[in-house]
């Protein structure tokens, strides 16, 4: 004769007490992430900040880019260290001047404050370090007219910025 | 008559569960913070060189040291030219794109005859975009590993080089 179980042990058997969720695929998800976001992690922090508007031209260099003052020029617009130039690219474009007089005021001005500040700390000496932001649309005719007044108002320490190619 | 079976056997199996609450906890707090900080493309910078006055009059005034020579490269909407001083090394028409490869093994060779050269001049069209600057001057910088001519200037074409 079959031992038969009792009725009770049956039912515990049926329904189990504890209802324990399956965590582990999301588990095995966040790993991965985790994994990925670290090695893209970059823990110099973000000097430059590119606006939305703006398509850096990709390069291979592995400079990484330095402080300094950054002019950001999109299709349309000129800015420098995020403040809007009334300037009209496109009549830039066309002249035969090459100096841009209202950007040459503005530069000579910040080169005179940071020669201020220098003399105040000198520590604090001015580098003139200029870092551009173009986009990768801009012709070298208009390229050529604000690096030239940028090196004439004294920033004559300039880079390019660029996408990183991987 | 079957046996009854024995207790140790039917003794409820234990599932062995790794409490793995608290690393999850800590998951949740890193995702959003490496997701906010992530910087999916990274931007660098490329240096450009201005020559200075020394340079300038040491070039006009020696003419005899092996690096003591003018490199450039001339690009206009539809020809790419590569110079030393007057000679023409090489001049390619620019169909459908910039025969960027071609220029890189002709400037490798040039580094390999003058290792001590580091600057070149780039010649450019007004016309040309800021995105053919980027990428002729990523061919003269580098090829592959190897560096030719990273100190580069950046010039108007003003007369016309054939």
């Amino acid at each position: 004769m079959a031992y038969a179980p009792t009725k009770r042990r049956a039912a515990r058997a049926r329904k189990p007490s504890l209802l324990i969720l399956n965590i582990t695929s999301m588990l095995d998800m966040f790993t991965i992430l985790i994994i990925f976001l670290l090695k893209s992690y970059s823990a110099e922090g973000i000097i430059l900040t590119i606006p939305a508007d703006l398509h850096l031209p990709q390069s291979t260099t592995q400079t990484s880019p330095d402080p300094g003052l950054v002019v950001e020029v999109t299709k349309s617009t000129l800015l420098v260290d995020g403040k809007l130039m009334n300037i009209d690219l496109n009549e830039v474009q066309e002249s035969e001047q090459l100096i841009i007089g209202e950007l040459y005021d503005y530069l000579t001005a910040k080169t005179r404050q940071y020669e201020a500040i220098s003399r105040i700390n000198p520590e604090a000496g001015f580098t003139g370090r200029l870092v551009l932001e173009g986009d990768r649309e801009i012709p070298f005719k208009l390229l050529k007219k604000i690096l030239y007044t940028c090196g004439q108002a004294g920033f004559i320490n300039q880079s390019l910025a660029v996408f990183q190619k991987e | 008559m079957a046996f009854k079976p024995s207790h140790r056997r039917s003794r409820p199996s234990y599932i062995l569960d790794l409490n793995i609450a608290p690393l999850l906890s800590l998951f949740v707090a890193l995702i959003p913070m490496l997701l906010l900080t992530a910087m999916f493309q990274k931007v660098g910078i490329v240096n450009l060189y201005l020559p200075t006055l020394e340079e300038a009059l040491l070039q006009e005034n020696t003419g005899g040291t092996s690096k003591d020579f003018t490199l450039a490269v001339s690009v206009t909407l539809n020809r790419l030219t590569l110079l030393k001083d007057q000679e023409v090394l090489l001049a390619e028409d620019i169909g459908d794109g910039l025969a960027l490869d071609m220029l890189a093994e002709e400037l490798a060779a040039l580094k390999d005859r003058f290792p001590d050269k580091r600057d070149a001049v780039l010649l450019l069209d007004g016309e040309i975009l800021y995105e053919t600057i980027i990428d002729v001057m990523d061919a003269m910088r580098i090829a592959g590993d190897r560096e030719l001519f990273p100190e580069i200037s950046l010039a108007d074409r003003v007369r016309e080089v054939n």
